[in-house]
């Protein structure tokens, strides 16, 4: 599958990371690349209320 | 005794002393020492320790003052299962040399219970990166092929179970880890309710989908390890705060009156299954159906819903684990765990988020449309083993899971072997229940697999 992203944005991006990759290594991963961008896609697509709580909820009265 | 003994038939011997716990494990010791040479089951084999742990359950059974049924049998912990002075290298060069100065809750419980440990065994690399090749450990092989793939993360534990190295071991599951080796090697195992078994002193992969569970060769013998693995610890965040039911009282007890929901868009349509894995479905349910439950389709959100959930949620925190040796050490990590968890990094967190808020949809989603229903059934995995020289590498990212469904919501989900391919590999079926319903999956796996002969083959693996 073609990722939407191009190799140059993919390459930016991995750059930005911090993580230290080699030429091969990037290309090589771009492959997985394409894979990951359909589920990001699904992901998006929903139309969720504003509200719609992300589930980051806490207790401030409990101690962990 | 007979030639591989289950946890319940050994436990009967041993309770009765017809069976000494110093020969189990010295039977067991042997036949690792024949054959784990082809299957790379074990990364750290204690025998000395598991025998000093027979010696002492001997002692405790012959004194009268047994721990009961767990008293006495042989298991092994995945690596990464955290073990007090036991090296637990969860499969990766980036822990060679690490030694535990405590032990995993889980292990805890299991050596309070009488259990010998024989050692620790092969996952993929820190649960995720794997069949790999470029470790310093090889991956664990399928017993029933040696040349194909026992499936992962939990892989030393499905290829040792199958093979009668062990009576039963521990696994652990943020995506199928325990459930997929079960489907592969022809097992039983379970994945727990979220919470239900702790995860603390257990190599963490997702903090919000990591699950410890048991496998073992029969669904009663994983009903006798969960017994023991359960229970609440403050230690981890997420463990549950109730009381373990009893897990065996009502193994037997059927499944007339149970209406049973089969999810056939998973496994026909979503991601078709081999001929070989639906019959297999076809047959369980053709077994639950003649015993007196009632069968009837679910429909859930798409399968690859639960799989872009999982996906996101798992490999951003994966990622935000290991972030600091991503940078450091990059090249410590074998390929496949290091490349599949740059993906991780690389995901915006708004991304993550949605995600996030996915899983709440697809909770309601899942309880929604399950009013009613008892029990949900699909597929394990999608065909027998794979060669595992042909596992490709980006293959849980190009096709949904069936598992994943059940570590998005958190409910309980195990695989019973449902016969054999055409290749002579073993095919399986998954059974979920709502959260803490472990007894009630316990009773339909037990149903089915003591109606039909899968239990009574092994793998022919010799010497």
């Amino acid at each position: 599958m073609d990722p939407f992203f191009s190799l140059s944005d993919f390459e930016a991006s991995v750059r930005k990371s911090g993580m230290v990759l080699t030429q091969e290594q990037i290309v090589e991963i771009y492959t997985g690349w394409g894979f990951m961008e359909p589920l990001l896609a699904r992901l998006r697509s929903k139309d969720r209320p504003r509200a719609a709580e992300p589930a980051h909820m806490f207790n401030p009265e409990q101690s962990l | 005794m007979t030639a591989f003994p289950t946890i319940a038939g050994a436990a009967k011997l041993l309770a009765s002393k017809q069976l000494s716990p110093v020969e189990l494990t010295k039977s067991c010791l042997a036949r690792i020492d024949a054959v784990d040479g082809k299957l790379n089951s074990f990364i750290t084999l204690t025998a000395e320790r598991a025998l000093a742990d027979a010696r002492a359950a001997e002692a405790r059974i012959m004194a009268g003052t047994g721990r009961g049924v767990l008293d006495g049998i042989p298991i092994a912990h995945k690596d990464i299962y955290g073990t007090a002075g036991i090296r637990t290298t969860a499969h990766s060069k980036q822990l060679i040399d690490y030694i535990p100065d405590a032990d995993a809750f889980t292990v805890t419980k299991l050596a309070d219970a009488g259990t010998v440990m024989l050692g620790k065994l092969s996952t993929h690399e820190f649960a995720l990166g794997g069949p790999s090749f470029d470790l310093p450990w090889p991956p664990a092989r399928n017993p029933w092929n040696t040349d194909h793939f026992p499936a992962g993360s939990s892989s030393g534990t499905g290829a040792a179970v199958a093979a009668g190295l062990i009576l039963g071991g521990t696994g652990s599951d943020t995506g199928g880890s325990i459930r997929g080796p079960s489907a592969l090697c022809g097992i039983a195992g379970i994945k727990p309710t979220y919470g239900l078994c702790s995860r603390a002193g257990i190599q963490p992969l997702s903090y919000t989908l990591d699950h410890a569970g048991p496998m073992a060769w029969t669904v009663e013998d994983c009903a006798i390890l969960l017994q023991a693995m359960a229970g609440h610890d403050p230690a981890d965040p997420a463990s549950a705060d109730r009381a373990v039911p009893d897990y065996t009282t009502d193994l037997a007890k059927g499944v007339a009156g149970l209406r049973i929901g089969v999810v056939r868009h998973f496994h026909e349509a979503d991601n078709k299954v081999s001929p070989a894995v639906q019959a297999g479905i076809d047959d369980a349910l053709s077994a639950w159906k003649s015993q007196g439950a009632e069968i009837v389709d679910v429909v859930l959100p798409p399968l690859q819903d639960y799989q872009a959930a999982c996906w996101v949620i798992m490999i951003v925190e994966a990622y935000a684990l290991h972030e600091k040796w991503m940078k450091a050490s990059f090249n410590d990590y074998g390929e496949l765990f290091r490349d599949r968890v740059v993906l991780g990094g690389l995901i915006p967190a708004a991304d993550y988020l949605q995600a996030v808020r996915m899983r709440r949809e697809l909770l309601s989603a899942t309880f929604a449309a399950t009013t009613g229903i008892d029990a949900l059934v699909t597929a394990g995995a999608p065909a027998e083993a794979p060669r595992i020289d042909a596992v490709p590498k980006w293959g849980n990212l190009e096709k949904a899971s069936f598992t994943n469904p059940f570590n998005v919501t958190g409910w309980p989900a195990m695989c019973v072997c449902s016969g054999f391919g055409e290749g002579g590999l073993p095919v399986s079926v998954q059974i979920a229940a709502k959260p803490f319903q472990e007894a009630l999956l316990f009773r339909i796996g037990h149903a089915y697999e003591t109606a039909r002969p899968w239990r009574q083959k092994r793998p022919a693996l010799t010497a």
